[in-house]
């Protein structure tokens, strides 16, 4: 191979090579999101980012705007009633470090569960879990009046996906959001009942 | 003429591939989405590549090589593979490129040096190796197209591939060793005295 010959394979090369890393680089939001969870998160933007303005309606079947909860502490989460997997796991952990906080920490938290099926989460099923969740005046069990579920996922830095089964895949990340409207802090619980306590114990 | 009904063949192949009724069929399993699929295009890009054959000089083969295994990496994402379950555009690009990828490592890596091949290979079977043991032991899912069963199918299978794959390239080293005529640097004796 001559000194030109070898030149252009180099360049070429390195052509193809810079071109990938750039390609990958952009797909993958700066080698930050492999996952379509990850990708959804970050989307969403860095944190802290403001939370957006949720239209919810809660299990008693009354519109609350997200906004209308500033000055506590929010955490949020998505699920839908018929899921088998991490739904109820993550709706049990939330209970049982609700059920541990002082007096003092739930007058500053409120956890709202919003599902992404409110065709078949109806008011009253919400309403049902609600109660097996222990009746709490500070947790909301509620739907999404505006945005639609997409556009909510999407703003909060969700991945839904529809399965044709009818069931769906989701993420399962927790959104802090504090006084102030803010999104501080993503937990992704992870099974982790202690970790998830530990992160959100730093705040209240 | 034969050739050209073998390139109709594969066309018709591809074209096959990118209709919703066969890609649901191919999107069954992880296993049949990520592995399958993919083996398939590579083989249909080196047939591709014997009816419509290019000689890829060696000034251009590690470039083919190495945007032909970029191509790979890329659907092999997580969050590719579903954005091709949800967009029809991103299952044509799927189709297409993993097509595209097979002819350029068909056409490439017969010009590159017999050690060359040797390293390309057992490193790309190493790497199957090691994606396979890590969605085997994976307690998260990745792929939300699939459920977590389907994960870890999918390793075992991409962990059993990897080995057999490392295996026969193990046992080739010698016949194709033999085949270039190369001698132990890997420079070809072909014409030599």
């Amino acid at each position: 191979m001559t000194t030109k010959e070898r030149i252009v394979t180099v360049v070429m090369l390195g052509t193809v090579v810079i071109l990938g890393v750039i390609t990958l680089w952009v797909w993958s939001l700066g080698f930050s999101a492999f996952t379509s969870y990850s990708y959804a998160l970050e989307k969403a933007g860095p944190l802290p980012r403001p939370a957006p303005n949720l239209l919810l309606i809660d299990q008693f079947g009354e519109e609350v705007r997200l906004a209308s909860l500033r000055g506590h502490y929010v955490l949020l989460h998505v699920f839908y009633g018929s899921c088998q997997t991490v739904c109820p796991i993550v709706i049990a952990q939330l209970g049982e470090i609700y059920s541990e906080l002082t007096e003092a920490q739930r007058s500053r938290l409120v956890l709202v569960s919003v599902t992404i099926d409110p065709r078949h989460d109806t008011a009253d099923h919400r309403l049902e879990l609600w109660r097996e969740v222990g009746s709490s005046p500070g947790w909301m069990v509620a739907e999404p009046a505006r945005p639609s579920v997409g556009q909510m996922a999407r703003e909060l830095g969700i991945w839904v996906f529809a399965r044709t089964d009818g069931t769906f895949n989701h993420s399962a990340d927790l959104f802090l959001i504090d006084p102030y409207g803010r999104i501080v802090r993503v937990i992704s619980p992870q099974w982790d009942t202690e970790g998830t306590r530990q992160q959100l114990a730093k705040y209240l | 003429l034969r050739n050209i009904y073998r390139v109709i063949a594969l066309g018709g192949a591809n074209a096959a591939l990118l209709l919703p009724q066969v890609n649901k069929a191919l999107s069954i399993t992880m296993v049949n989405k990520a592995l399958v699929e993919p083996a398939l295009l590579l083989l249909l890009g080196y047939f591709a590549s014997t009816l419509i054959p290019l000689r890829a000089s060696k000034t251009l083969a590690p470039a083919g090589l190495a945007a032909g295994t970029f191509l790979i990496v890329l659907w092999m994402i997580p969050h590719s593979i579903d954005m091709t379950q949800i967009y029809a555009e991103a299952n044509a690009g799927y189709v297409i490129s993993l097509f595209v990828a097979g002819y350029l490592l068909a056409t490439c890596l017969p010009a590159v040096p017999g050690v060359g091949v040797v390293i390309y290979a057992l490193y790309m079977a190493s790497m199957v190796v090691a994606v396979g043991v890590l969605y085997v032991f994976q307690t998260t899912l990745w792929c939300s197209a699939y459920t977590i069963d389907d994960q870890i199918d999918f390793g075992w299978s991409l962990t059993i591939v990897g080995v057999i794959a490392y295996v026969i390239i193990l046992f080739s080293i010698p016949a194709l060793f033999d085949d270039r005529r190369l001698d132990a640097a890997g420079h070809s004796v072909l014409g030599r005295g």
